[in-house]
């Protein structure tokens, strides 16, 4: 069991890679010590006695370095804590949670996936579902799997850490709203297509927002592709105690919570 | 931890009186890992219901200035699962255990407290008449002088076990409510728990929560919640365990300078899992620096 910090950080990097989109970096070694890919981090975002916001904000874990003692987390600015949350100056401290929830579940751990010599694997992102995938993607390549990933956000410019995962080797193609009738301008389609085309993988992971995995899910379970999702919901303590980021669960009654039994789940778990 | 926060509540010792609120704390498990659970007077657990509960469907959460509001819906594994999943663990601790009770019915709370009568490990009993999160039953119970005692007569008659009250701050006159639980044989009285509150989603133009209204806390709600406690121990003599909104050393100072005996702490679990333990230190240096021996001492000193 990876054991939870609460630890105060300090902020040594901020980029802004799009005008909404950004990239903190944090130098907190005992919580980048433990952390996993898909795993995520609960970042108090105001200032440090300040009830503004209340609540820390959950990120999704965007580079890890364990040894080097960092992470980054990558988002959009949608509200207050991910505006204060770029605006940190870097040299200043951050207090954050962390490493919570479950992340992804790699090919050798995983019963779902058939024996297949080399594994083919597929990541499926729409928008800041990318946010995870990096440190996903390095743990993959370094496994000697084939990578693919299909990448969907509504401007190309949006298209945040394509570069970088290009460069780790990953087939990567993508559609955005702007490139319309060229090819499919969503994930979704794009998804169908590759599959249509004769693409074969062993096992596929996505991240997004809730319709989108919906579609992948659906995509994945006719063409028997077993499916890994990142989800999100409202969250407050990311510990489990406070039992707020439900999520229905697919096969008994009931409920799973996204910060304990998740963030990334088995699509057939969970009702969506 | 030194005998400056040490206390006594309806006959069991404390260590400290900081417990931790209903609902924000699980059964402890989590903050094991964070620190000695022995540093708590006791754990007041998530509301236990006869049967197991899985909850209210949709959004659960919804931030607001300073405040949260949740719609959980008591989701907890039911008495039975209680007793034999959780309270081991606590038990192991060597903490003390206040057990919180929810009943859709009158005979339903009276039923949870018969089985939890003579429980190894179960300290008391905190009645829940005041969960705004459930169709039938929680809240309604608080809402009224004659529900409310009647309750508490009923619970109070099926087990030998210390009981406090919950009660509910969505009433009229919060003082003549504990009166009237104090006069059917509740020994403490909790408050509050949390306060009716919504949100309207304006794209959709619908309330944010499926069951229109949730419980609001947080820091938010502390001036109300002081001004409770305050009024509440003016009315009764039985000890009372404030709550709402205390998230520092001086919050919780405020509550018993007002009359509380003990102090629960809820929403700021959820944004600080040190948050108990740095109250516990900020209250005993409060004390030294008051040049009080005891924390006993300073109960109500406000109100001189
Ligand atoms: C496990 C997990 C991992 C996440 N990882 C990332 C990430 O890597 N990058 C990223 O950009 N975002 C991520 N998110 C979402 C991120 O937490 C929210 O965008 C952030 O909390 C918004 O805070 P805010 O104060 O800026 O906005 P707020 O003012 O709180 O909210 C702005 C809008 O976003 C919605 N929102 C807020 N929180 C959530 C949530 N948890 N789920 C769905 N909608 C929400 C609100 O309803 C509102 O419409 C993740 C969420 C979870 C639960
Ligand atoms: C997520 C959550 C769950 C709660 N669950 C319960 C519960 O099961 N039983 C109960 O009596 N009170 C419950 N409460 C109320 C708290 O115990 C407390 O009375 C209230 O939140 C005010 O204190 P606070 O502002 O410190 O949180 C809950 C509160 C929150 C925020």
């Amino acid at each position: 069991m990876v054991s939870i910090k609460f630890e105060q950080g300090t902020v040594i990097a901020q980029e802004t890679l799009t005008p909404s989109i950004f990239r903190t970096t944090i130098h907190a070694p005992n919580i980048a010590a433990e952390a996993l890919p898909g795993q995520f981090v609960n970042i108090k975002c105001g200032a440090p006695a300040s009830y503004d916001p209340l609540l820390l904000r959950p990120f999704s874990f965007n580079r890890i370095d364990s040894e080097g003692g960092t992470f980054s987390v990558l988002y959009r600015v949608v509200g207050r804590g991910t505006e204060l949350l770029r605006h940190i100056r870097v040299g200043d401290k951050l207090t954050a949670l962390g490493p919570l929830g479950k992340g992804f579940v790699l090919p050798e751990q995983s019963k779902q996936m058939g024996p297949a010599a080399k594994p083919s694997v597929l990541l499926v992102a729409g928008g800041m579902g990318i946010a995870p995938f990096y440190p996903l993607a390095t743990a993959l390549v370094t496994h000697g799997l084939e990578v693919s990933l299909l990448y969907g956000a509504r401007l190309s410019s949006d298209l945040a850490d394509k570069t970088e995962l290009k460069a780790l080797g990953l087939r990567v193609l993508c559609c955005t709203e702007e490139q319309r009738g060229e090819c499919p301008s969503l994930v979704t389609d794009l998804l169908q297509a590759t599959i249509d085309a004769g693409d074969r993988f062993d096992l596929a992971y996505a991240c997004g927002p809730r319709g989108m995995l919906s579609a992948v899910k659906r995509v994945c379970k006719d063409s028997e592709l077993p499916l890994q999702l990142s989800l999100e919901e409202h969250m407050a303590c990311g510990l489990g105690v406070c039992l707020g980021c439900s999520c229905e669960r697919a096969s008994d009654e009931g409920y799973w919570h996204v910060c304990t039994d998740g963030p990334v789940v088995w699509a057939e778990e969970v009702k969506l | 931890m030194s005998e400056k926060l040490t206390t006594a509540l309806c006959g069991m010792s404390l260590s400290s009186p900081v417990l931790s609120a209903s609902g924000c704390y699980g059964y402890g498990r989590e903050f094991d890992k964070f620190y000695d659970l022995r540093l708590l007077g006791a754990v007041v657990v998530k509301g236990i219901t006869l049967r197991p509960r899985h909850g209210n469907a949709g959004r659960r959460l919804v931030e607001t200035p300073a405040g949260l509001i949740n719609s959980i819906g008591l989701e907890n594994p039911g008495v039975e699962g209680f007793i034999a999943e959780e309270l081991p663990f606590l038990r192991e601790k060597g903490v003390p255990v206040i057990v919180n009770i929810s009943g859709n019915t009158a005979e339903e709370y009276s039923e949870l407290a018969r089985r939890l009568d003579g429980v190894p490990g179960v300290s008391m009993l905190e009645v829940n008449i005041s969960c705004p999160n459930v169709k039938q039953g929680g809240m309604a119970f608080g809402a009224t002088c004659e529900s409310a005692a009647g309750v508490t007569r009923l619970v109070r008659r099926h087990t030998a076990l210390p009981l406090t009250v919950k009660l509910s701050p969505n009433v009229t006159d919060i003082a003549s409510i504990a009166k009237s639980v104090e006069e059917e044989g509740a020994d403490c009285i909790s408050l509050i728990n949390t306060l009716l509150g919504m949100a309207i989603d304006v794209d959709t133009k619908r309330p944010v929560l499926n069951n229109t209204f949730g419980g609001l806390s947080g820091p938010a709600v502390k001036p109300i919640a002081l001004r409770m406690v305050w009024q509440v121990a003016g009315a009764v003599s039985v000890p009372i365990i404030g709550m709402g909104g205390i998230s520092s050393w001086q919050d919780a100072a405020e509550f018993i300078l007002a009359g509380a005996l003990c102090v629960a702490v809820g929403t700021a679990n959820l944004l600080n899992p040190y948050a108990i333990p740095e109250i516990c230190i900020g209250l005993e240096e409060y004390v030294t620096r008051q040049g009080a021996s005891s924390i006993r001492e300073l109960v109500g000193s406000a109100r001189a």
